[in-house]
């Protein structure tokens, strides 16, 4: 989800950084946000990372009798084939984290990079902002489900296809950072002395830009997370795996699961763990954004003024 | 004009994709054209059968005929056949079409006014509403499949008030008033699947109008205006108001992209008639010219409602209006 | 909490709406998985047995079935001579078409003619040399060879079409004008809204076979997954569902559970012509690996039938006992290694998505030692590939077990017509002329001996694996009708549902 701040990046508005400034202001701890986003991914990358040590069963086994309830055994009930949920549910969050992570470096590394070669020329630049700007009018999610179709849905297809697809925005963004910092003296001052372009760009704007580009993978997972478990729970994701959204699937697939109380333990453990990881990716990303938000809505500001 | 011609650009490069993708990804491109098989289904033909299709889809000719051939059927409004349908896909998309525009236009209007109402109200109270705005920002990240569940569980199952499926009664006797009673089957009907995409929309709306309205508060001209008389009311809605509505303006256009996303996940979780529970079958028939049509249409809306919002902008902002065409 | 949620249901009005059945007698709503595409006799979909059931609520054939067997219909009686190879038809009088024109025995002349040159999917031509009108009442066919199965599968299930519509038709999968759908049955097309699958027939209240129940019959399209929320939430007046725990949640108060015999097969294909499932001993091994009760059980949750090896269900007439595959992994090992197989390899299981039975028969399969990878595709790809016996191992849930057994000659000679029956060959001599001899033997007895012997050869054989059987369970509510029963071996060629139209016509 695209915040306040980064939404502004798109318009000028000569008061907004001082009614950001106020609202830093009213807000009285910084804290307990990054805090609860970060035990939340703690917490899941845990389980992701012992599952095999704590997870009761094989998720895959049928070690349960079909639609089980909640008992000793498996505490959260078993599925329909009576496969235990509970087991299912700490495996999960390997495909998560996964496809979240390695899909938001891929994607981040693909909007760093694009965003600081802007910087090489102006040449180069055209065509970053024109891809990025093809990149912003594809609708995702649809495009997603088109190359599983051709390609089959395996978590790998899934990890490119959102890597390549969501770098546009941030591109964007790092790109209005790069022009920015192009403006400046320091800058004129090391092209005087002869320091290639190339050389500029890594020695001096580059570490410039690594707020924004955290401050973007944070999101990118969220993102990527979100776009998962939704393939996954439209049955479209990887039939090898079992992940949140595959649970959710399943549990929406069968024909009792509002009737009787079933829905309890089949289908919101899955849901709110996908819910949980996201929120807290979206407190970590919250939390980044308020403390380098008058820093980025300078950068974002100025780079408006530069494209009128 | 430098924005019209960077659409126009956007918009060719769209069509260019759409073009490339069957005929780049690795397989036989009549595969990717004749629907309801994918790579396998190919083996199924004889040489005969294979040659003649590639013929019909234009397929054996070179590149550049192929390109010429794909622009006229974009001319005619021709997006090929769906075979595992039986029909043009332009009249599947146009069947369903209403269905969509019904969910997106509600669920943005919804998001929108009531994003916007209370993100006014939030700002001008000096960012008292920290605990709401980190509610409904929290809610706003979830899945739209997550939200869904969750309402149809609240309001379809525990208090079943609404209906959790389809677009309408099928035959329903509308009675007397019949547009009145129709109406009211729809709206029962459409419920459900519009909060649901309002609920993950709204966040947004609100965070914004709320950060732009304390940018405005800070303004001289508020303080100017306060100085003239005019009651605070009147500050809120035609000064304040009116200017913070401009990054709105912008996100209506950014948040399309993700809103199709959403509309495919609903309107499947619902069994809502529309474009995007269409994106879902044909998925799972591998239906490919529906998916490649409705990718294109995605893409073709995206740009058109950004433009449209550019356009509304400088319509609305007179600093805008006063820069040179650079 | 439950019966307070289901007394909410009940009452609340979806505003607007009209609940499924106002007043009994006005309109009832039935529903269907999937939509089935515009219901005249050429252009539903043969996907399913949804599609050719809505058609006969608007089309008749000359015989038809009922809750014991079969019962005279457009052709009130018949008249079987020359050792089999000639039936003669005398037509009921006064039987008209939907649009008031009289039915006549050129019209059935004409529909045999006709369908001869462009097939129906449920019905096999090939028998059937000429049909000939005498006279306006009466039919004669004469058949190609003395074809035993010709009344259940042919006279039973091909549909009577109008002379004067579909002479100047010659293409009619695209002929779907409201002309297509004129038939002399006891409901007349109404409208049909594709996507939602949303069907609406009207009462012919000139049948000849009685007065419909109904004024309005309605199909609505609602996924099996939810079809008791719609029941409960009174979307329909009836769900179907193939899952044991469903119906158990609804038994009593004012739903009734109407289960059908178990006709719906679930079953393993083996391409016996492509590697290794061209060796005998590997299917066996295959056989042994599986425990079938096991894979019924965790699908549809109880009241499984397990398969029989000679493909014909339990608990049916033509049923014979045969020799048993039981779960015996050892045995599979022992086989594998006994015929060399190289672990290393790996087969390709063809099923629909979501299917959990091709996980379960993965895991089973690898816990011997044999290597499986899924390959979903949807129903039409399916079909192609094994049509063109272009996969390995495949898996099929589908009806038409229990009815006449001649479907085993059709499967397992390569005469296969319908989408679930294709990629089955078996090349054995014995079974073919067994094949040839059960379709033209006029005594019952020598051919339920010879249909026996043909289901020994399949389970010697074993082209195929019938793993279970599932039931089709109808919840119904008692104050919509409770006039539902179950036919003799399945509507038509057997097909096992309640969409009898003699549950919804008075007489």
């Amino acid at each position: 989800m695209k915040t306040a701040a980064h939404i502004s990046a798109a318009v000028r508005i000569p008061g907004l950084s001082r009614g950001m400034a106020r609202l830093s202001v009213a807000v009285p701890r910084l804290q307990p946000r990054m805090a609860i986003g970060l035990s939340i991914v703690g917490l899941t990358s845990a389980m992701a990372l012992l599952a095999p040590l704590i997870a009761p069963y094989d998720p895959h086994a049928y070690s349960a009798a079909p639609l089980a309830s909640p008992s000793l055994q498996h505490w959260l009930g078993a599925n329909d084939v009576g496969q235990d949920t509970l087991s299912q549910l700490l495996y999960g969050a390997r495909i998560s984290l996964l496809v979240g992570l390695v899909a938001a470096i891929a994607s981040t590394a693909i909007a760093w990079g694009l965003g600081l070669l802007s910087g090489v020329s102006r040449l180069a630049d055209a065509i970053v902002s024109g891809s990025a700007d093809l990149m912003l009018a594809l609708p995702v999610l649809p495009l997603v489900i088109l190359v599983a179709a051709y390609l089959g849905a395996s978590v790998p297809v899934v990890i490119i296809t959102l890597g390549v697809v969501t770098w546009g925005p941030f591109a964007r963004i790092i790109r209005g950072q790069v022009q920015a910092e192009l403006r400046k003296p320091y800058i004129e001052a090391a092209r005087a002395v002869g320091t290639t372009p190339v050389r500029t760009l890594i020695r001096h704007i580059a570490p410039a830009t690594v707020p924004t580009a955290v401050a973007k993978f944070v999101m990118t997972v969220q993102y990527a997370v979100v776009a998962q478990a939704s393939l996954a729970f439209l049955g479209l994701g990887d039939p090898t795996t079992i992940s949140w959204g595959d649970m959710v699937h399943r549990a929406a697939l069968s024909p009792l699961i509002f009737l009787d109380n079933s829905w309890l333990w089949r289908l919101v453990p899955s849901a709110l763990a996908i819910g949980l990881l996201v929120v807290g990716f979206a407190l970590i990303g919250w939390a980044i954004e308020e403390r380098s938000l008058p820093t980025l809505l300078r950068l974002r500001l100025a780079r408006e003024v530069d494209e009128g | 004009m430098r924005s019209a011609i960077r659409y126009l650009l956007l918009l060719v490069a769209l069509f260019a994709i759409s073009f490339a993708l069957p005929r780049a990804l690795p397989g036989d491109p009549l595969a990717a054209l004749a629907s309801g098989g994918g790579q396998d289904a190919l083996l199924v033909l004889t040489p005969q059968a294979h040659q003649q299709l590639l013929a019909y889809y234009g397929l054996d000719q070179p590149l550049p005929h192929q390109a010429l051939r794909f622009i006229g059927e974009m001319i005619r409004g021709d997006l090929g056949y769906s075979i595992s349908a039986s029909q043009p896909v332009t009249r599947l998309i146009l069947d369903r079409l209403p269905w969509t525009l019904l969910l997106v236009a509600l669920s943005l209007v919804l998001a929108g006014v009531f994003g916007c109402a209370a993100g006014l109200l939030a700002g001008y109270r000096h960012g008292r509403y920290e605990r709401l705005s980190a509610v409904l920002l929290l809610v706003g990240s979830l899945p739209d499949f997550v939200v869904g569940i969750g309402l149809i569980l609240l309001l379809g199952v525990l208090v079943p008030i609404l209906p959790t499926s389809g677009a309408a009664t099928s035959f329903a006797d509308c009675g007397g008033l019949a547009i009145g009673g129709c109406a009211a089957d729809l709206a029962a009907h459409a419920a459900l699947p519009v909060l649901t995409l309002a609920l993950v929309q709204l966040p947004a709306f609100f965070l914004l109008m709320r950060a732009a309205t304390l940018g405005e508060l800070g303004q001289s001209y508020i303080t100017a205006a306060r100085a003239r008389g005019l009651t605070e009311r009147r500050v809120a809605t035609r000064h304040v108001g009116r200017n913070a509505i401009l990054p709105i303006i912008t996100l209506l256009g950014l948040r399309l992209g993700t809103l199709l996303g959403g509309v495919v996940v609903v309107e499947t979780l619902f069994g809502y008639p529309g474009l995007g529970e269409l994106t879902y079958q044909a998925a799972l028939s591998r239906d490919f010219p529906v998916l490649q049509a409705l990718f294109l249409l995605g893409g073709v809306a995206i740009l058109a409602l950004n433009a449209l919002a550019d356009l509304w902008r400088r319509r609305i902002d007179p600093r805008l209006r006063a820069e040179p065409a650079a | 909490m439950l019966s307070a949620a289901v007394a909410l249901g009940a009452c609340a009005p979806f505003a607007g709406s009209a609940p499924a059945s106002a007043t009994p007698g006005k309109r009832i709503t039935l529903s269907w998985w999937i939509d089935t595409g515009y219901p005249s006799p050429f252009s539903f979909s043969n996907v399913g047995p949804g599609g050719v059931v809505k058609e006969t609520m608007l089309f008749d054939t000359l015989v038809w079935k009922d809750g014991r067997g079969v019962i005279p219909w457009l052709a009130e009686s018949w008249n079987v001579q020359d050792g089999g190879r000639t039936i003669v038809f005398r037509l009921r009088a006064n039987v008209r078409w939907h649009d008031g024109r009289p039915f006549s025995a050129e019209d059935a002349a004409f529909s045999f003619s006709y369908f001869a040159k462009h097939p129906y999917g449920w019905a096999d031509l090939n028998s059937v040399a000429s049909a000939t009108a005498d006279d306006s009442r009466t039919l004669t066919v004469k058949l190609q060879w003395p074809f035993a199965p010709f009344i259940h599968d042919v006279a039973g299930v091909l549909p009577m079409i109008p002379t004067h519509v579909w002479s100047a038709v010659s293409d009619p999968l695209r002929f779907q004008g409201p002309d297509a759908v004129i038939g002399t049955g006891p409901y007349v097309f109404g409208s049909y809204t594709e996507g939602q699958g949303a069907y609406l027939f009207k009462a012919n209240d000139g049948f000849f076979a009685g007065r419909p129940a109904f004024r309005e019959l309605a199909y609505r399209l609602l996924p099996e997954a939810q079809q008791p929320l719609g029941l409960q939430n009174g979307v329909v007046d009836s769900a179907l569902s193939t899952a044991y725990e469903v119906q158990a949640h609804f038994n009593g108060g004012d739903y009734r559970v109407l289960k059908t015999a178990p006709l719906s097969i679930v079953r393993l294909l083996f391409n016996v012509n492509r590697p290794p499932f061209d060796n005998r001993d590997f299917r066996r091994a295959v056989a042994h690996a599986l425990d079938r009760a096991q894979i019924g059980q965790r699908v549809i949750h109880g009241d499984v039938v397990v398969g029989s090896p000679g493909v014909i269900p339990p608990e049916t007439p033509w049923y014979r006992a045969v020799s048993q595959y039981s779960y015996d992994p050892d045995r599979a090992k022992a086989l594998l290694s006994g015929i060399g197989y190289d672990p290393a390899t790996t087969i390709q299981l063809l099923a629909e998505p979501d299917a959990p039975d091709s996980q379960l028969v993965r895991s089973m399969l690898g816990a011997v030692g044999i290597k499986v990878q899924i390959v979903t595709a949807d129903p039409k790809t399916r079909t192609a590939r094994m049509k063109a016996l272009d996969f390995q191992m495949g898996l099929q849930k589908h009806i038409g077990v229990g009815g006449d057994p001649d479907f085993l000659r059709r499967w397992y000679a390569g005469k296969a017509f319908n989408a679930f029956e294709y990629g089955n060959v078996i090349h054995r001599a014995d079974f073919s002329a067994l094949a040839e001899r059960q379709a033209s033997e006029q005594d019952p007895v020598a051919r339920k001996t010879q249909v026996g012997q043909m289901q020994a050869i399949l389970a010697d054989e074993l082209p195929s694996l019938a793993l279970y059987h599932r039931r089709f369970y109808l919840i119904y509510r008692r104050a919509a009708w409770d006039r539902w029963f179950n036919t003799a071996g399945g509507i038509m060629s057997g097909i096992p549902l309640v969409d009898n139209k003699l549950a919804l016509v008075l007489h």
